[in-house]
Formats: C-alpha cells, sequence, structure tokens
C-alpha cells in the first residue's frame, strides 16, 4: 500500500537528482569544450542555459551569460531551484520527510548528497577549482544512489514510482540536449559537417557517457548516426526511447498492468517513436520533433498526477 | 581515562557511592573506561554523534535560519540501574498506569470516585484536556492510555519519585533505542557481561499492543501513525517508529471520513485504517469538532472514534489526567481503584488553588519549584532558588490570577551521574522517563527509559528544547559481572 503522497514525494526525489546529475554532466562536457576553444570570443554558454529552459529567469539575474555566472546559477545558486545545489537539497528534503519509506542506506546517501554542494562561493576561484569536482561527484552519488534503489528496493509500487520519476525526468532531459544542439550551437546550416560541429557532437555523445559505445559501435560521427543512438536507440539507458519504454513498464507494475490514461499516452508515444527512422526525424525538422515530443512528455506528467496523486484536483503538472 | 577527582557532591550518584566507590551495578562500565586510553572515550563520543548525522537523527532549531540542525547531545557514560532496584519501579508504574486507565475511565462514565468523595469534582472541570466529547464512550478494551512516558527523579537518599505522568504524546523513546544501539557498538563487552536487558523490542511490542486495541473483528489491522509532518520537532521519532514497527506514516491531509471509515489515500485508491497512533494533540484531531483551521487531523476522525470504526491512541480525552492538579491525587486513585498503597511516591505537591497552599507557596518562592498544570516541555516553569527577585515576583502576579493553573513542589535535590566533559567527567542532574504500554489488562514497561541530562552546570533542567541531553540507560541484571554461561 503506497500513499499518494509519498508516491509523489518518491516520485519528485528521483527526478531531483536525475535532474542535478544531468545538468552536472552537461556542465562538465561544456567545461571541457570551451576549453578546447581556440579564444574566449567562441566559447558558448548560452546553450547551457537553454538546456533547462530557464533563460528568462537568468538573463534577468544575471545578463549576458559567460563561463562564471553560467556555473554559478547552474551549480551554486539556492534561489534557483533547478540549480544542482537546489535540487539536491530539495531532494533531501523530500527524502527526509518520508525516512520510514526509503531504506537507510539509501537514506544516508542523499542526505549527504544534499550537503555536498554549498549554496554560496564567495571567491570566484572556489569554483574553477571545484565545478570539476562537485560534477564528477554528483554524477557518480547519483549513479550509487540508482545503483541502491535497484540493490535494495523491493519490487513495489515505491520502486516503480522512483524509476518512472528516474526515467521521465532522463527521457526529457535527453531531449532538450539534443534540441540546443541542434538549434543553438549551430544556428547556420552551412557549418554542418565542420570540424566544430564534429566536436560538439561528440561533447554530447561524452555528457550521456556514450562516446565509447558510439566509436566501437557505429565508428565515425555523422548526425544520423547520432540521432540514432540519442533517439531511437533501445539498448542504451539514456536514450529518449529506451527511457520512455522503461517508464511505461513501471507504469504497468504499479498498476499491477492495468492499463490506464498515462499508460495509453505513453504508450502511443513509444509506437510513435519505434516506427521513425533518423531521417524521418530530420525531415520532420528536429525543432518540430521535439517540440511533439515534449508535449507529450508533459501529459505524461499531468496524466501520472491525476491518476495517483490527486484524483480529483486538476494541476498544471510538471 | 579515569574518575580521579570525580565529586558526586551531596548528591545521589547513578554510579558512583558517597564514598566515591563504583556502585556494583557500574564497576564493570567504570574498569571498562579506565582502561581505555586518554582522548578515545572523547573520539567514541563524537564518532557516535557523527552518525546520528548522518542518519539524519537531527531537529530543525525553530527561528534560526535555513540549514540549523541539531542532534539531541548525546552523553556516551551510560547510566546504571540495577535490576531488582528496577523491578520495583516497573511494578510501580504498572500500578499506576492501571490506576489512572481507571481514572480516566471513570470520569467519562459514571464519577464513582466523585461520589465517594475520594477526589473533588472541580478536578476534572478544571481541567484542560477533559473532553466532554467522549462522555459514555468505551475505547476497545478499555484502554485510554496506550502510551504513558511517566517521568521519575530520585533525591538525595536515591528514592524514586514520580514527578509527572506525560499521557499525551509522550516522546523521546526514539531516542532509547538509537543510543542503545550507539552503545552496544561501544561497549559490546561489558555490555554483554552485565547482562542488560533488552529494549531493541520494543517497536514488536508496541504494534502488538495497537494490534490489541483494533476494533473488533479485524484480523490484521492497518495501521497508521499519524505525524504533523516534518517540520515537527518529533518528525524523526514519528518516521523512525512507523518504520520499525512497519506502520503506514501519514499527514492529516493523507486520510479521509468516507462517511464510516477513516482512510487513507493511497495510488490505489482509498484503504481503511483501523487503528492510529497519532502524535498530534486532541485539540488538532478533527476540525469538525475541534480547533476549525487545523490541518493536521482529519475531518470526520472523531465521529469515526465515537462509532468504534478506528481506534486512536492515546484515546482522545485522556490529556485529563495529564495534569499537575490530577497527578496530586493519583496516590488517592491507586488505593481506591485497586485497593494498594502506591509503590512509587509522588513529589509532595502543593496545589495552589488551595487557599492555605496559595500562601505558603507566595512565602516559599525562593525555596519551591513552581509548575503550570497543563504545559509540558519545562515551560512556563519557576524554579524559586534559581530565579532573580524580579522574576519571582513576577511569577507570583501570575500565580495570584490563576491559581487552579499551579502546583508548587521542593525544590528537589535531584541525583547525578557523571558526563563526559572535555578530558574528564563532571555530575550533572538526570531523571528518568520510562515508557509503558497499556494493554487493559496488563502493561509492558521499557527496562529503563529515556535518561535526560542538565548539561549545564548545575542546571536543573533536562528538558532537550532547553539544552538537556541524553544517556543510554542500562537495566542490568549481573552487575557483579558474573562469568556468563
Amino acid at each position: 500500500m503506497l500513499l499518494s503522497r509519498v508516491a509523489d514525494n518518491i516520485f519528485w526525489m528521483s527526478r531531483y537528482i536525475e535532474r542535478a546529475s544531468n545538468t552536472a554532466r552537461f556542465l562538465e562536457v561544456s567545461y571541457h569544450l570551451n576549453l578546447d576553444q581556440q579564444s574566449r570570443d567562441e566559447e558558448q554558454w548560452a546553450p547551457l542555459v537553454e538546456i533547462t529552459g530557464d533563460m528568462k529567469l537568468f538573463k534577468a539575474r544575471y545578463g549576458q551569460p559567460n563561463r562564471d555566472n553560467v556555473m554559478h546559477f547552474l551549480m551554486f545558486n539556492p534561489e534557483y531551484p533547478n540549480s544542482i545545489a537546489s535540487g539536491l537539497r530539495i531532494a533531501r528534503t523530500i527524502a527526509k520527510g518520508m525516512r520510514e519509506t526509503v531504506p537507510s542506506e539509501m537514506f544516508e546517501r542523499i542526505n549527504a548528497l544534499g550537503k555536498l554542494v554549498p549554496s554560496a562561493t564567495k571567491e570566484k576561484a572556489f569554483f574553477h577549482k571545484r565545478v570539476f569536482e562537485l560534477c564528477r561527484e554528483v554524477k557518480q552519488e547519483a549513479i550509487m544512489i540508482s545503483g541502491m534503489a535497484s540493490e535494495l528496493i523491493e519490487r513495489g509500487q515505491g520502486y516503480h514510482f522512483w524509476r518512472l520519476g528516474q526515467f521521465l525526468e532522463r527521457a526529457d532531459k535527453t531531449s532538450r540536449l539534443l534540441h540546443v544542439k541542434y538549434f543553438y550551437l549551430l544556428p547556420h546550416l552551412t557549418d554542418v559537417g565542420t570540424p566544430l560541429d564534429d566536436l560538439q557532437w561528440s561533447a554530447l555523445l561524452e555528457s550521456l557517457d556514450l562516446k565509447e559505445t558510439y566509436i566501437r559501435t557505429k565508428g565515425l560521427i555523422t548526425p544520423e548516426n547520432v540521432i540514432e543512438m540519442i533517439v531511437l536507440d533501445r539498448g542504451f539507458p539514456r536514450s529518449i526511447l529506451f527511457c520512455l519504454k522503461t517508464a511505461l513498464d513501471s507504469l504497468y507494475r504499479i498498476t499491477h498492468d492495468k492499463p490506464e490514461q498515462p499508460h495509453e499516452i505513453l504508450a502511443d508515444l513509444c509506437d510513435a517513436l519505434e516506427g521513425m527512422s533518423p531521417k524521418d526525424i530530420i525531415d520532420k525538422g528536429m525543432n518540430e520533433f521535439i517540440d511533439e515530443l515534449q508535449l507529450s512528455i508533459n501529459e505524461v506528467n499531468n496524466a501520472i498526477h491525476i491518476q495517483f496523486i490527486s484524483p480529483k484536483a486538476v494541476t498544471a503538472g510538471a | 581515562m579515569n574518575f580521579e577527582g570525580y565529586e558526586t557532591d551531596i548528591f545521589f550518584d547513578e554510579l558512583f557511592d558517597n564514598q566515591g566507590q563504583a556502585r556494583d551495578s557500574a564497576s564493570l562500565l567504570v574498569n571498562a573506561i579506565e582502561s581505555l586510553s586518554d582522548g578515545d572515550l572523547q573520539s567514541r563520543q563524537d564518532a557516535s554523534e557523527r552518525t546520528m548525522h548522518s542518519m539524519g537523527i537531527t531537529f530543525n532549531v525553530y527561528g534560526s535560519g535555513e540549514g540549523t540542525e541539531r542532534t539531541i547531545p548525546f552523553d556516551i557514560v551510560p547510566r546504571i540501574i540495577d535490576g531488582n532496584e528496577w523491578d520495583v519501579v516497573e511494578a510501580g508504574l504498572k500500578q499506576r498506569i492501571k490506576a489512572v486507565n481507571r481514572f480516566i475511565d471513570d470520569i467519562y462514565h459514571d464519577r464513582k470516585i466523585i461520589a465517594d468523595g475520594v477526589v473533588p469534582e472541580w478536578l476534572f472541570t478544571s481541567s484542560k484536556g477533559y473532553l466532554p466529547q467522549c462522555q459514555g464512550l468505551n475505547p476497545p478494551k478499555g484502554v485510554w492510555a496506550h502510551v504513558t512516558g511517566t517521568d521519575l527523579v530520585r533525591d538525595e537518599a536515591g528514592t524514586f519519585f514520580v514527578l509527572e505522568d506525560n499521557l499525551r504524546v509522550p516522546s523521546g523513546v526514539s531516542y532509547v533505542l538509537l543510543n542503545r544501539t550507539l552503545m552496544k557498538r561501544n561497549f559490546p563487552e561489558v555490555f554483554h557481561q552485565s547482562q542488560v536487558r533488552r529494549v531493541v523490542d520494543y517497536p514488536d511490542q508496541f504494534m502488538k499492543m495497537l494490534h490489541h486495541v483494533a476494533p473488533e473483528g479485524i484480523e490484521r489491522p492497518t495501521v497508521a501513525v499519524l505525524t504533523p509532518g516534518v517540520y515537527n520537532s518529533a518528525y524523526f521519532e514519528h518516521a523512525f517508529l512507523a518504520q520499525q514497527m512497519g506502520a503506514l506514516l501519514v499527514e492529516g491531509h493523507d486520510l479521509v471520513y468516507d462517511g464510516k471509515y477513516i482512510c487513507a489515500r493511497t495510488v490505489g485508491g482509498l484503504v481503511r485504517i483501523d487503528v492510529i497512533y497519532r502524535r498530534i494533540d486532541d485539540e488538532f484531531l478533527d476540525p469538525d469538532v475541534f480547533q476549525e483551521d487545523s490541518y493536521l487531523g482529519c475531518r470526520g476522525m472523531m465521529k469515526a472514534f465515537r462509532e468504534g470504526t478506528v481506534t486512536l491512541a492515546n484515546a482522545p480525552g485522556t490529556g485529563v489526567a495529564d495534569d499537575k492538579v490530577v497527578y496530586a491525587f493519583v496516590p488517592q486513585m491507586i488505593k481506591y481503584y485497586l485497593g494498594e498503597e502506591a509503590l512509587l511516591p509522588n513529589v509532595p505537591t502543593h496545589l495552589c488553588c488551595e487557599k492555605e497552599a496559595l500562601e505558603y507557596t507566595l512565602d516559599n518562592l525562593d525555596k519551591l519549584v513552581v509548575k503550570p498544570a497543563s504545559e509540558s516541555g519545562g515551560y512556563g516553569m519557576l524554579i524559586g532558588p534559581k530565579a532573580s527577585q524580579k522574576e519571582r515576583d513576577d511569577f507570583a502576579k501570575d500565580l495570584r490570577a490563576d491559581p487552579r493553573n499551579y502546583i508548587s513542589q521542593p525544590t528537589l535535590a535531584l541525583s547525578r551521574a557523571p558526563v563526559l566533559v572535555d578530558d574528564h567527567f563532571e555530575g550533572r542532574h538526570v531523571d528518568l522517563r520510562p515508557f509503558i504500554l497499556h494493554r487493559g489488562e496488563d502493561s509492558y514497561v521499557l527496562p529503563g527509559g529515556l535518561t535526560r541530562v542538565a548539561l549545564k552546570k548545575g542546571s536543573l533542567v533536562v528538558n532537550s528544547s532547553q539544552g538537556g541531553g541524553t544517556k543510554d540507560t542500562w537495566v542490568v541484571d549481573n552487575p557483579a559481572g558474573m562469568e556468563v554461561v
């Protein structure tokens, strides 16, 4: 028996940890990428903010994005709920609110992770030194916690809400990453296929821990192959289709195989993706494809909320 | 590490006699501590506190800004009670809780004890915890106070006295269990040899008791712990108990009354709850009946309780006996209901509502402790000898304005126990809160209970809200450390 409130908490705790670890991945890879640029003029920090979807908020607070303010915004900012520091703190607070549900070992890990990133930095020098380390630690801890979830929690409804949150969040973030790569990094079609383009695709793969796998299985970088891998692959745990199918599986387990509204929406989405090739996606237009995808994921979020958490109240969703 | 220079002073010390010799019950422990190298004990204590932090056993300090989390200070030197001595205390507590339950039931039914002139009628009518809505109710097995935390103190002679009965939502038991876990790690050998009575099965005893008092005819009752939520300072305990007992941990908004039952909102729909161990006060239980703006409880709770479709522990209305004026009459209740003499004495208590007692209290404010009748947590209390003249004068005004709300007691020379202070030991005052689970026909008493210690030098206030800490409490059956076969 799982309380709706607890289900909601598990779902969001999982999402916040996944979100923080994705942001850490993006931050780390961008930092590397920008270090490879020959001049500071070529550094690109705006895309990182675009991924979050909170550019407006950013500009109001910081103005034009540059290395320092983007790092501060994404890693430390205590007022921004999607900064790594805030996300981990929220996850910790949620965990404290359901001590009775979270296995003790896992709680201790989430508790420590929530305190890992300081909420503010006094010296600029500090975060240059620490940002790398922190990104790696956050990423590794998130993997550790996720491993604990799969090793320690019985496969009941609670576990599946954790998995549902994790994979929906991941699908969403992977799609945003792709979106940003396609439309903000290379605004000119003429740039496609240049060495810079290759470098960026390669960075994108790296941020998903996919580069080695890609080179081993597909060889040279081509946009079609990268899209195949990131969107349509069924075997890689960060590809969008894999994430969505995993989420769908958890939904069925939560309801003991009974299909409900969220199942139907999500199943339709998976079917649509399974019928597509990378070429279809490029022909359709990446922008349109990702907009539709994100709309569908939002519908799933809303349906989950209405089905399990707040049966009568209609909410804005995620 | 040794106890050289440790002074018991004029007080009864829990580990040493007044010649400075370790008591029999404590000699194994004292030897073990003395065999440790300098700094060892301190580092064990530090490690224990780090463990508490990493386990998240912290409470938020109200009003001190975000991120201020503290653990309740833990002292690594356990307090030891001889098993034979404890047996008397245990019998006294069982007797007391039985009588108090009979009293509550009597008050909500025929009030024979008043008709027979043993206690005055104003006693309950003026008690803040009296609920007219509970008149005539029969909670399952006749149990009103399922869980009680009775505070005990010892005087210079080492005699145990009852200081007060916490019958509403006594807290602290999670620290008993946790302190024990820490201590077993620190002194496994001494622990084993001393044959310390176990506390680990408390959650199990608790759950069995809650099943026992479930509404009739339910084979496997669904039990929930009702918490005010994560911002409550005792939240850790609520979650801990729910987890250890295998109960649902619910907040008010997780519950809904479906016209007959109290149900929890789950991902699979509404599920009936049979027994609720509630950690919120009566006045927040049901906005239809009590505080209208309470979000902590659930509409319909009292209706379900009255109709017997849900058991609440402790039962609403139990607070009638959680009053320091009512407390003063417990020895009479024991005599009246059980025909026995009280095994555990009360601290001599002056009821300020009686004219003579009021005058006496006012004349001796510098010697007495004066307490509000219905507060807990050490709030609103005057410790005469420690207060300034101005504080006493101000207090006298409150006292005259509302004498029913006050009692006074002599300032006790509370017993002390050694605590680790940097690199040496100093004596600090302690009290003891045993926990009693009442099942109707019998009770279970947790061996020992929570030892609270006033960490500030000379202080008599042990409440955690006011700088108190805790110690593990060992009831030992093999004080001499005979070879355990």
